[in-house]
């Protein structure tokens, strides 16, 4: 299992701290994975909608979190605004930012014209 | 006619007004300003006590005394929590409760409050009275500080990269004008309206700085950084509005990408396409109409951008151009046609590379 985690948004634009994390159960320790493993089912993500939450009109400065699971054959990713996580999705995202290694970021850089 | 509670209101309740029509014709431009100013509120003090008796005759209360804005705060704590507003650590009128994060939020509200109260006549961030609500010590080794359309939130910062996020008053001033801004263009958290409403937040963000300060700070004397003391790093800050992309270089953090010039402008995806970063661009044509004109910048260079976001003409999608044309043209209005203020807003955005046709 691989979960990629892409944070933006807050108060300032960091190219460091936009970098992509991603946590391989391949490179992590047995039981880190298996905890991975129950973060993401307890999360229940892959029933999770694309989209989670919006930010509140008016809201400025707020966090939005890009999480993609890959899990053998299967493939899903969503994108949800801080404020709207829920418990068990935190925990995910919270992991995996303890546990997951950066990786370069290749959406930095101008939109091809 | 009520006494007003702070000095900057204590004139209205002395002096008549055919003596401050006398003082707005004869005196000196200090005083003619501090008359016209007074009368307007006399005014509208005139009306409200009319209003307020009408809604007490039709047995209603007023719901708010525009007259003379009064600050009501309340501090809450999320304990290391996401759950809000959280529980209430301090309400207005309290003593301080010797933690930092509570107190520098008080007061960073009240001096947020101030200013807009003192210089712009503006009732609370939405102009109607909104009690400031703030949560500190939101979520565990939490790196940001936000608005979330109703309250403030701030983050004790990991310790290691951000300090707590009420150390910086700016970044206090720059999240509540957000409100501000909510209020009145609505500017779209996109492109490039987003990164005008981000860089409205730096302007008044750093002019509440600046109006706080002890002796208060002129263009030649502010730092015209935003978020000084929030980064680890004491030589950091978040932005810098008179030199972008200069503000940190970090070897976790990066290096700060703020363009200073059309010429650099970033099209990405990334950060809402670039609010945070854009905004380097309308920060430092601000800077520069500001330096042009000298003094304090609030009272010239931010009263023409405060005319603009006020402005019902400008739309909520603007591009950098047309909020450039904007602040052109209530610097005429304000100020008149070729005048030294029109000018210099024409010439600040010439410096970044927007030419007001």
């Amino acid at each position: 299992m691989r979960v990629t985690l892409k944070t933006s948004g807050g108060i300032g634009y960091f190219p460091g701290l936009a970098k992509p994390v991603v946590a391989d159960s391949d490179r992590l320790a047995p039981e880190v994975s298996d905890r991975l493993r129950e973060l993401v089912e307890g999360a229940s993500f892959f029933h999770l909608p694309p989209v989670v939450g919006t930010a509140p009109r008016g809201a400025a400065d707020l966090r939005t979190y890009a999480l993609t699971v890959e899990d053998g054959r299967h493939v899903h990713g969503i994108a949800a605004v801080e404020t709207a996580l829920s418990a068990p999705l935190r925990a995910l995202v919270d992991f995996v930012k303890a546990h997951g290694k950066p990786e370069p970021d290749d959406t930095w850089g101008p939109i091809p014209t | 006619m009520r006494n007003a509670d702070r000095s900057g209101y204590a004139i209205h309740c002395i002096l008549p007004p055919h003596i401050l029509r006398n003082i707005a014709k004869k005196g000196t431009d200090k005083q003619r300003d501090m008359a016209l100013r007074t009368l307007a509120l006399d005014t509208t003090s005139r009306t409200n006590r009319v209003t307020h008796a009408l809604l007490r005759s039709a047995g209603r209360r007023p719901i708010v005394d525009v007259m003379i804005p009064k600050v009501q705060r309340t501090i809450y704590s999320a304990a290391e929590g996401t759950e809000l507003p959280g529980s209430v650590l301090r309400s207005e009128g309290q003593g301080r409760v010797s933690d930092p994060s509570v107190d520098e939020a008080y007061d960073g509200l009240k001096a947020t409050f101030d200013f807009y109260a003192e210089f712009f006549h503006r009732n609370s961030i939405d102009d109607n009275g909104l009690h400031l609500n703030a949560t500190v010590h939101y979520d565990h080794d939490y790196d940001n500080a936000f608005w979330n359309g109703e309250q403030m939130i701030f983050g004790d910062g990991d310790g290691t990269l951000f300090n707590r996020f009420t150390i910086a008053l700016d970044v206090i001033a720059h999240e509540l004008t957000h409100g501000v801004t909510a209020s009145e263009a609505n500017l779209t958290y996109l492109g490039q309206s987003g990164a005008l409403n981000e860089s409205v937040s730096d302007v008044f963000g750093s002019l509440v700085k600046q109006y706080s300060a002890t002796p208060r700070q002129s263009v030649a004397t502010a730092d015209w950084s935003i978020g000084k003391g929030l980064l680890k790093n004491p030589n950091s800050a978040l932005r810098s509005m008179n030199k972008p992309g200069t503000a940190y270089s970090d070897p976790v953090l990066g290096t700060d990408p703020q363009p200073d010039h059309m010429s650099k402008y970033v099209r990405t995806y990334e950060d809402n396409g670039g609010v945070h970063i854009n905004s380097g661009i309308p920060n430092r044509a601000f800077f520069e109409v500001a330096s042009a004109l000298g003094g304090y910048a609030w009272e010239r260079a931010g009263r023409i951008w405060y005319g603009t976001l006020r402005d019902k003409s400008l739309r909520p999608h603007a591009s950098f151009a047309s909020f450039a044309r904007h602040t052109a043209a209530i610097a005429q209005t304000l100020y008149g046609t070729g005048s030294a203020e029109h000018k210099a807003v024409q010439d600040g955005w010439g410096k970044v590379g927007i030419e007001i046709h």
